[in-house]
């Protein structure tokens, strides 16, 4: 990261700017979903804190986790948990690096395809892949630019995941839901790091 | 024997032969290069190579058109082959296959999970599992772990699957299997029939071809197919071996009928001398077929050299008796048929000395040989004058035997140049006497490189096991037998977690034994108990017990459930993997545990076997197949070398006991010696290095050579006839060998090689060595 978290903010208010500008005019010609595509692929990196829930029969209460999300283009993704235990997920390209209960293991993300879905869903969307987002998955737009819903249903038969969710304002990602088999399901809310 | 009888008994041995050779069985697979053998070790690594899971697996490569379109055709294809019920298993990285296989995980997770322990049912350890449990779903990706967790909240499964070593899995794209660039859909098949039932692999590769074929058309592309394996190899090996045979007999059949034709200049004498050809060919081939059940197909391929060593005996017949009729022939008899027998039971000694190798090819090509050479011998004194019309003659060659006499003559000035040409040939043999040897197997084998290394890439795609190390426990039945891989696996994943070991396959983990099996029951505690118990340990956890009831029941199903036995893994990919790693051999079992070598880095299998230890009777091996293979192949070679020398001795005594001198002896051996040794390092300056092939080659240069030597050593009442016929007799062996020097196949090539310029260089040894050549005395 070369710039700290003010001038990421500062940036992103621009573009947020640039946004409510550009809106109505020459670009009201492209598709809304090609227009957030572009809108984040000029994003080259960034980063947000989640807080995760967990959501499955037999809980009586969610889950609970807290850390980092960091994309970097093209292809370098990773999650830090840092509450409740410390734990990472790292990719850079198909290689994937998992940090638990102090073991690390290197991988490769295509041995596991459920985790590849996810991972896939997430790094071709903050790349503003609509190319590549359109080959894996069969999408759902809603909303506005300004304020929009994305669904990702994974077109591979036989994928775990059955969907994901992305929703936000702009080319600020605000939520991340997974849906697994029998309702299980966690819901990543983020925040800019500066968020008041 | 009366002129009647004779023909008689030829036409009706001929037409039983004939018979015998018709009905007869014709292999030509690769069970001509793997060695019989008696020990124990051995014979499970032949039985590995012939019909392990190894030999069964076939790789299937889909190159071309599109990364999706490519998995569409690998769906496709695995559907097609899977609906045939060819294979027992067809596996593409497809989800439908994984949760079967999933499924039948899932459904035993309590009798195949290490974890099941009684301390882990405690409140105790069920709080600390749990815990765990829930840390795991709280991690990224972790929902996707939590619909099962009212099912396993211990995380049982995760336990296995982890044992299972998911992480050596294959890439995938689109579903599917793909190659590390990703520039193929890959598919793993396993064949029903084993790896050395060639007709049954040539089929299914056949059905292959046409799923894929009909896969690609409906998908409307231009795909590429790759196969390989060890199936694929044998059936490649084995039109190749056929198409060279055939090839190979046409070839050598054509020259020597040119050579023929100019040599007689008559259609008549060519036919005749196809006679004792024929028959040799005939009776050895059913000599073959009554010895042996079945016919190699590489034998045929060496039996090229009978045509140019049978039609010798008749070329001596018909160019020495210059006479024509009957007289003529008689005279023969008398005069040379005395040295042309000696000769041909000279060749006979070399070609038994063949019959106890422990190669099924080698053997077969010693007696084919033998019973060829002898019928052709036979043929050529006894039937063949009597179908000859009267008045018949050949041209007189004196001219070519007086041209080379009078060239003989003047190299004879040079004879002393052999003693440089000796020690010339001495010397490199001496300079290369580290690397005069292959050392391989894989030298004798009839796979092209490229072939191998389609092979390499195909398998490390798939990571699967290159069968090549391979921990073998032995026991006296089949659960002793798991019992010796459940004692195997602490060790190994002790090596796996200090990186000495990739990583290895064991049955154990998808089959435990019964015994342990029944520990773990016991392991479980009664309903009532464990939800006393979960009820404790849930305290503070977000978790209600009362949601638990399904984990409640699966532990109550397998407390009391039958155990897991061969029948529930069927229609998963374990049942195949099953078959493959725990065999019967003979009276007792083995469990096989393939090893995968650290990721970069080579597999030290002497701390492998440091690390294994098991429990009497089981015992447990560590072998790596390549290695062993190689070491089998040098007892082999050790064979060959023994069984050239025997053969050389029974030729010696053979000519002691004939010519009654050592002196004479000798000089028939000396020619032939010299020839040898001259081949030998000529090869090996060019780069050759000598496999067993070269060593039955240098047996059979003596076995054939002495043939000439003998004639020189005797003397003749027309030197200048005799050494016409020799050179035409020489001539027609030196091209059946050639031809084969010309061969694809490494062991039909290894062979020509050698014999084709040691035939040459023995007769011209022979006759600079001959005290007074019979050509010179008629020169002089």
């Amino acid at each position: 990261m070369t710039s700290g978290p003010i001038g990421k903010c500062a940036r992103a208010a621009s573009a947020a700017l640039l946004l409510v500008l550009g809106t109505g005019a020459a670009q009201a010609a492209a598709a809304p979903f090609t227009q957030l595509m572009a809108l984040l692929a000029a994003r080259r990196s960034g980063t947000v804190t989640f807080v995760a829930r967990t959501y499955a029969a037999g809980l009586t209460r969610p889950l609970v986790s807290s850390g980092m999300l960091r994309f970097r283009a093209p292809d370098h993704l990773e999650q830090r948990t840092l509450k409740p235990a410390p734990s990472e997920l790292i990719l850079n390209g198909e290689h994937m690096t998992v940090r638990r209960d102090g073991e690390t293991h290197q991988l490769n993300l295509r041995a596991y395809p459920d985790i590849a879905v996810y991972v896939d869903a997430l790094r071709e969307t903050l790349g503003g892949h609509g190319r590549a987002l359109r080959r894996l998955f069969a999408i759902g737009w809603h909303g506005t630019l300004a304020h929009w819903q994305l669904t990702l249903r994974p077109i591979q038969a036989g994928a775990r995941v059955r969907q994901i969710r992305l929703a936000g304002a702009g080319a600020n990602i605000q939520r991340i839901e997974i849906l697994a088999p029998r309702g299980a399901r966690t819901v990543l809310r983020l925040s800019r790091p500066c968020a008041p | 024997m009366s002129r009647r009888a004779a023909v008689g008994i030829w036409a009706v041995l001929a037409v039983l032969a004939a018979g015998l050779v018709a009905r007869a069985r014709y292999s030509a697979d690769l069970s001509a290069f793997l060695p019989n053998t008696p020990s124990a070790r051995q014979r499970l690594l032949v039985e590995q190579l012939r019909n392990g899971v190894a030999s069964q697996l076939l790789i299937v490569a889909i190159g071309g058109a599109t990364p999706e379109v490519r998995a569409q055709i690998s769906t496709d294809l695995a559907r097609t082959l899977r609906a045939e019920r060819r294979f027992t298993a067809v596996q593409n990285g497809s989800a439908n296959a994984e949760r079967r296989d999933g499924a039948f995980l899932f459904a035993h997770r309590y009798l195949l999970s290490p974890t099941v322990t009684a301390q882990r049912f405690t409140s105790a350890g069920l709080r600390a599992a749990i815990e765990r449990t829930l840390g795991l779903l709280a991690a990224p990706g972790g929902v996707l772990a939590a619909p099962a967790l009212t099912h396993d909240p211990t995380g049982a499964l995760l336990a296995v699957l982890a044992r299972l070593g998911q992480g050596h899995a294959p890439r995938r794209a689109e579903g599917v299997w793909v190659t590390r660039s990703g520039r193929e859909a890959v598919l793993l098949l396993r064949t029903g029939a084993p790896g050395s039932d060639t007709d049954a692999q040539a089929r299914d590769i056949a059905a292959i071809r046409a799923a894929f074929h009909s896969a690609a058309a409906r998908a409307h592309a231009h795909a590429t197919l790759q196969l390989t394996g060890p199936g694929v190899f044998a059936v490649a090996a084995r039109s190749r071996i056929k198409r060279e045979v055939v090839r190979l007999s046409l070839l050598s059949g054509a020259l020597i009928f040119v050579l023929l034709a100019l040599a007689y200049r008559s259609l008549a004498a060519l036919l005749l001398a196809l006679v004792p050809v024929a028959s040799g060919a005939l009776a050895g081939v059913a000599a073959v077929a009554l010895r042996f059940g079945v016919v190699q197909g590489v034998t045929l391929g060496f039996g090229v050299t009978l045509i140019g060593e049978a039609v010798d005996y008749s070329i001596y017949l018909f160019i020495q008796s210059r006479t024509a009729g009957t007289a003529g022939y008689a005279d023969w008899q008398r005069r040379a048929w005395p040295t042309v027998r000696l000769g041909m039971f000279t060749s006979m000694c070399g070609f038994a000395a063949l019959l106890p190798s422990a190669f099924p090819g080698l053997a077969q090509l010693g007696w084919y040989s033998l019973t060829g050479v002898l019928a052709a011998g036979l043929v050529t004194r006894f039937v063949l004058p009597q179908l000859l019309p009267a008045r018949f003659t050949v041209r007189d060659l004196r001219p070519l035997g007086a041209g080379a006499a009078r060239l003989l003559a003047r190299l004879r000035g040079a004879r002393v140049g052999l003693v440089l040409v000796a020690l010339g040939a001495a010397t490199v043999l001496y300079v290369h006497r580290d690397s005069l040897w292959n050392p391989q197997l894989a030298a004798l084998s009839p796979v092209p490189r490229a072939a191998q290394r389609l092979d390499t890439r195909l398998r490390a795609a798939l990571g699967a096991p290159g069968g090549r190390d391979l921990v073998v426990l032995s026991a006296p039945d089949r659960q002793a037998a798991l019992e010796a891989a459940e004692q195997a696996t602490a060790p190994l994943r002790s090596l796996v977690a200090r990186g000495v070991l990739g990583g290895f396959q064991s049955p154990a983990l998808f089959l435990p034994s019964r015994a342990l099996q029944r520990r773990r029951q016991r392991a479980l505690p009664r309903a009532a108990v464990l939800r006393r118990r979960l009820a404790r340990a849930l305290r503070g956890l977000p978790i209600d017990p009362a949601r638990l009831a399904p984990f409640v029941a699966a532990v109550e199903r397998a407390r009391h459930g039958a155990l897991i036995g061969r029948a529930a893994l069927a229609g998963t990919s374990f049942a195949p993997a099953l078959d493959g790693l725990l065999v019967r051999d003979g009276t007792h079992w083995d469990a096989l545990l393939p090893l995968t070598a650290p990721a970069g880095g080579r597999m030290d299998l002497a701390r492998v076997r440091a690390a294994l230890r098991v429990s009497p009777p089981a015992q447990a091996t560590v072998l790596n197949l390549k290695h062993e293979a190689n070491r089998l192949y040098a007892t082999y070679l050790g064979e060959a070398v023994r069984l050239a020398l025997a053969g050389l001795a029974a030729i010696v005594l053979l000519l002691l006991a004939v010519l009654r001198s050592a002196l004479r002896a000798l000089r028939v051996v000396l020619p032939l010696a010299l020839a040898v040794l001259t081949v030998i390092a000529a090869l090996t300056l060019s780069g050759v290095h000598l496999t067993l092939l070269h060593v039955i080659g240098m047996l059979l240069i003596v076995a054939i050579g002495s043939n000439y030597a003998l004639f020189f050593e005797r003397g003749s009442t027309d030197p200048t006839l005799t050494l016409a016929s020799l050179l035409i007799a020489n001539a027609a062996t030196v091209l059946g060998f050639g031809v084969l020097a010309a061969s694809h196949v490494p062991v039909l090539r290894d062979l020509g090689q050698t014999v084709a310029p040691g035939a040459a260089l023995a007769l011209l040894y022979a006759a600079l060595l001959a005290p007074a050549t019979p050509g010179e005395r008629a020169a002089g």
